[in-house]
């Protein structure tokens, strides 16, 4: 079986991110792979370590530096790593970068292809089904736990609904997975996996090697433009005065954070009978139930 | 019809039930129709939808479209979006708005993958300057916000639920409504859902609970907790508690909800026995309905709560189940 797993390098989200409202630049002090496409090239390696003849490619569109997420995926054990580059696609969108990627992995080259659900930075959820779409096979999003005895070549997995409900799907292959949080625990690769990721060879291809024009990609291609960018600021709600023995850090988190809501309660003081169909009738009107 | 300027909202039913978020769509959906002088149309999948027409009509839709067909009743994200692709082609809306369910996250990208245009998802705001729209969304961690402007018509994008307000509800139009042929092909379909499983709401995670009651030091003892997972159970939620409570051996520690512990925002949570401390409200302030059960009327848990009920909660508690179950056995 041959697994590709597209991953991205974002910002560190879990960091401070700096916000430069004029140039419209976000930046961080650090680059990381996009949490959930860990998850995704730790799925495509648990796979590998239990069925035979599993093939592990990553792939990642980004500038020269994203060259440390290929390496970081190679170290949990992916096998091969294809780097896709073109100043021509800075700006690009998650269409394009759905198309760029698409066509870097090609029809009939792989069995499954595995996504992260969405990317911390843009929290667009769209590349995976643009990957499905020009690749023509089908797309499940969500996925949190796959099952590998392949029946008729069918793949059967459970993608998270709503309502705390799992929803079981089979499916023919190949076809593109988008991972969720909780599909698996990624492993910390070992001092040697990482000293032999860095000796590992990366293909690296460009628009030209993909027969892509760059009327096609960049800002010209996109299909979003984003127009500015402002550090999210909470609404300012009502404070209640942050308690004393919390520690100051918490205190101005929670000034920061807008503090917490002061609503007014329905108080209910009536009889035991009262107070329950009061209850009752409560998260009846509100569709609680 | 006037060409590009109307809106469409995608309606989301289950089992021939509307979802809150179509009609917090349609709110928002009027809104933006009215300053492009478009149409405010609504469609809805299903089969024997009927019935939906009129609430859709009552939330401000001028025209409410609706496709039937045996392999639409419940979603599936390949016939739902080749069935949807093929009409919105026709209709060539300005904008279409989708809930940020999961039926509807998962919708709306193919539909934008399918016809390639551009989706915005989990949209803040819409704005019209002119003749654009500008969409507000958090980016990076929630900590940036970002406005796109969509260089495709249409453009797509999705709210969460509960991010919009529901308007009052008007009288309903005169509308129009019409029967829209999807023409689907079961034997083309790849992936298929074969069943649906609730998880063990022992083991699942509290971030992904609709409904959490939660006990403190107040719910006494290990045996009172009981009283807690049966009102769980009537509900169909997950069982959570205090420091305190993690402190008396009464809930496991990834049941624990707080700053040092996770942070939830369910549609209910119940608060029973907890006096409210910062420590544990930060972990729970952002719950959509909250209701607090508590002996002591002056308890700060009461002044974020919705619902107070001042009382004992080995009373209360059992009363309430009481009725709930005695609901259920009606229905
Ligand atoms: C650094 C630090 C971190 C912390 N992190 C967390 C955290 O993550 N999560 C957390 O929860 N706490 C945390 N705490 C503890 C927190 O400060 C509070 O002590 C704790 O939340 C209080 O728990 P409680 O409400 O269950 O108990 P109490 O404050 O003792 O409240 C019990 C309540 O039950 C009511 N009651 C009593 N009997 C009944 C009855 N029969 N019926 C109805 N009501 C009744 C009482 O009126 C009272 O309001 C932390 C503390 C520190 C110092």
């Amino acid at each position: 079986m041959n697994i590709a797993v597209c991953i991205k390098q974002v910002p560190d989200t879990e960091g401070h991110i700096d916000v430069d409202r004029r140039s419209g630049s976000i930046t961080s002090p650090n680059l990381v792979i996009n949490p959930l496409d860990v998850l995704a090239v730790e799925e495509a390696v648990r796979i590998k370590g239990q069925l035979v003849d599993v093939r592990v490619t990553v792939v990642c569109m980004g500038p020269d530096i994203a060259e440390r997420a290929l390496r970081g995926a190679l170290s949990m054990g992916a096998d091969e790593a294809v780097h896709v580059w073109d100043e021509q696609l800075v700006g690009s969108d998650s269409y394009v970068a759905g198309r760029v990627l698409a066509t870097a992995i090609g029809p009939e080259q792989y069995d499954l292809i595995l996504c992260g659900q969405m990317a911390a930075d843009t929290q667009a959820g769209q590349v995976g089904a643009v990957i499905a779409e020009i690749l023509e096979i089908p797309l499940i999003t969500a996925v949190v736990s796959i099952d590998l005895n392949l029946q008729s070549g069918r793949m059967e997995m459970q993608r998270k609904v709503d309502g705390g409900k799992r929803e079981v799907v089979q499916t023919s292959l190949p076809a593109v997975l988008t991972v969720e949080s909780g599909i698996n625990k990624p492993r910390y690769p070992t001092l040697r996996a990482i000293k032999d990721a860095e000796k590992k060879q990366i293909e690296k291809l460009n628009l030209k090697a993909l027969d892509m024009s760059p009327n096609e990609v960049g800002a010209t291609g996109s299909l979003i433009k984003v127009v500015s960018v402002s550090v999210a600021k909470p609404s300012i709600k009502n404070l209640f005065v942050p308690d004393s023995n919390l520690l100051a850090i918490d205190r101005i988190n929670i000034l920061m954070s807008g503090g917490i809501s002061d609503k007014k309660a329905e108080m209910i003081l009536g009889g035991l009978q009262e107070a329950a169909s009061y209850f009752v009738q409560f998260v009846k009107e509100r569709k609680l139930l | 019809m006037s060409i590009g300027r109307d809106v469409l909202v995608i309606a989301e039913q289950h089992e021939g039930e509307l979802h809150d978020v179509s009609l917090e769509l349609l709110s928002e959906g009027c809104r933006v129709a009215d300053e492009l002088q478009g149409e405010l149309c609504a469609v809805v999948l299903g089969n024997n939808v009927g019935h939906l027409t009129q609430p859709l009509a009552k939330h401000g839709a001028d025209k409410i479209y609706s496709m039937e067909n045996p392999l639409l009743v419940d979603y599936s994200g390949e016939f739902y979006t080749d069935a949807l692709s093929d009409f919105i082609g026709d209709l060539t809306p300005k904008i279409i708005l989708c809930g940020a369910t999961s039926v509807g996250s998962d919708l709306a990208s193919r539909i934008a993958a399918r016809i390639g245009i551009g989706l915005v998802s989990n949209c803040i705001s819409i704005k019209i300057d002119q003749n654009d729209l500008l969409f507000t969304k958090a980016t990076h961690g929630n900590q940036v916000h970002t406005t796109f402007k969509c260089a495709s018509q249409p453009q797509i994008a999705t709210f969460e639920p509960g991010a919009l307000e529901v308007k009052k509800i008007g009288i309903a139009k005169k509308i129009e409504t019409m029967n829209v042929a999807a023409s689907l092909n079961p034997d083309k379909q790849k992936s298929k859902v074969t069943g649906t499983i609730q998880t063990d709401l022992t083991a699942m995670d509290l971030s992904e609970a609709d409904v959490i009651v939660a006990g403190g030091k107040g719910v006494g003892s290990a045996d009172n907790f009981r009283l807690l997972e049966d009102l769980a159970y009537a509900l169909g939620g997950c069982v959570a508690g205090t420091r305190m409570a993690l402190d008396a051996g009464w809930i496991p520690s990834d049941r624990l909800v707080g700053q040092t512990g996770s942070i939830v925002r369910p549609k209910l949570y119940i608060a029973c026995g907890i006096s409210g401390a910062l420590h544990h409200t930060l972990g729970m302030k952002n719950s959509k309905t909250v209701v607090a059960i508590n002996t002591d009327a002056n308890a700060p848990i009461f002044r974020i709560a919705d619902v107070g009920i001042v009382g004992d909660l080995l009373d209360v508690i059992p009363s309430i189940v009481e009725q709930l179950l005695e609901l259920k056995a009606q229905v």
